[in-house]
């Protein structure tokens, strides 16, 4: 990780991102939040998320990951706080938005 | 567990032993229609493993006669191996063997899919060219690097890069995600999911076929009150799940938002001639064919194509 407040993704957790839980398989969004994202949101007053290098991402990785962080702190917490870098794929920044919108208000 | 001790293929054509085993051990003979594929010929092929399940379901050992197919695509092969994989889940005892297809393009197929990984064959086994397909691959639980093993396949063969693939990336780790989430309740421990690529040198084209074995797409989506009353048919519920209509069993808003992916990958040129066949639900959109099949597919076929 070249800082604490940064994440790689296809360097520091994998360039082939999974499904939705921990119990369908390696490498899911639910693993991602817990190890990378959660314990960040304390701790830094900005996380950057570098999307770029992978495969792709599954929809229900980015809705466990990103989504899934939203209804458990907010939508207003998480967007304040996220910084999402996604230079391959600029529409991935839309569709995370939009998964942070939706879980913050059915939350 | 797998028994390939009761999936023997004949790979040698020794029809007239064959024959006379059939009649010494009371086989039942079960023919493939001379197009075997659920993309090309649905109504026979389905008939075809409607008929095997039959004849096992009576507990008679059963001969899959391919002699007399013509051509044959893979994804009947993969819901072959899923038809014999539910019987071990469910300890049904079974003794199915088979031959090949007379016919030297359907048998080439045939052989360097890979299926006789998953059979007690004496043939030497064929690693297939890795420059013409991935070889039929099942998983239980979701696997990511089979789904980059396929993306690295249609970037050495179209000559694409990373980002070129990403939604054929997202469409697989997808498909192979709802296999683990909608399976058959509690009796049904292990669903999986059968995936296998091919290059077609005629059309410069690769052809992907994805089957899932769970509840199959009508099964897992709500019905509105008016269907309750007055049914619906798979082919339609299908279609409106694909629409991104709000159906999820689970309840959960969040969900349900697969399938309506994989329909805008095709609406937006990355895949093409899309065909999805689930229970009695066939839709192929490159031809607008919307179809209530007789014989039920259990669980759910994708197949698609990816262009240079």
């Amino acid at each position: 990780m070249s800082d604490d407040c940064t994440i790689r993704v296809a360097n520091d957790f994998t360039d082939t991102p999974g499904g939705r839980y921990i119990t369908d398989g390696d490498f899911s969004g639910e693993e991602f939040r817990i190890k990378y994202l959660e314990p960040r949101l304390e701790k830094c007053d900005k996380i950057t998320v570098v999307m770029d290098g992978a495969y792709g991402y599954a929809t229900s990785f980015l809705e466990e990951a990103f989504g899934g962080l939203a209804r458990i702190h907010g939508e207003q917490a998480v967007l304040s706080k996220l910084d999402i870098v996604s230079n391959e794929d600029p529409i991935l920044l839309d569709r995370i938005k939009l998964y942070i919108k939706q879980a913050g208000s059915a939350k | 567990m797998r028994d390939e001790k009761r999936r023997k293929w004949h790979v040698d054509d020794k029809a007239r032993i064959l024959e006379r085993r059939l009649q010494r051990n009371h086989f039942k003979r079960v023919a493939a229609p001379e197009v075997f594929s659920i993309a090309n010929n649905a109504e026979g092929s389905l008939s075809f493993f409607h008929t095997l399940q039959f004849y096992v379901s009576k507990g008679y050992p059963v001969m899959l006669d391919l002699q007399g197919v013509q051509s044959i695509t893979v994804d009947t092969l993969l819901y072959l191996l899923a038809v014999w994989d539910k019987l071990d889940a469910q300890n049904i005892k079974y003794h199915i063997s088979g031959n090949l297809p007379s016919h030297s393009s359907a048998a080439s197929r045939f052989k360097k899919s890979g299926f006789l990984r998953f059979v007690d064959s004496r043939s030497e086994l064929s690693g297939g060219d890795k420059a013409e397909v991935v070889q039929i691959y099942a998983g239980e639980k979701v696997e990511p690097t089979i789904a980059g093993d396929i993306c690295k396949f249609i970037q050495h063969v179209h000559g694409k890069n990373k980002g070129d693939t990403s939604k054929i990336y997202e469409m697989l780790v997808e498909i192979m995600t709802n296999t683990k989430h909608h399976a058959y309740g509690k009796r049904d421990k292990k669903p999986k999911w059968y995936v296998y690529a091919e290059y077609i040198p005629s059309k410069r084209d690769i052809l992907i076929s994805i089957l899932d074995t769970g509840k199959g797409i009508p099964a897992t989506l709500k019905r509105r009150i008016g269907e309750k009353l007055f049914g619906i048919s798979d082919a339609k519920i299908i279609a409106s799940a694909l629409r991104g209509d709000f159906r999820t069993s689970t309840g959960l808003t969040f969900r349900g938002r697969g399938l309506p992916m994989i329909k805008k990958s095709y609406d937006d040129g990355v895949i093409s001639d899309l065909v999805i066949v689930s229970r009695k639900g066939y839709l192929r959109f490159d031809m607008d064919e919307k179809l209530e099949l007789t014989n039920e597919l259990v669980g759910t076929l994708y197949i698609w194509r990816v262009k240079p």
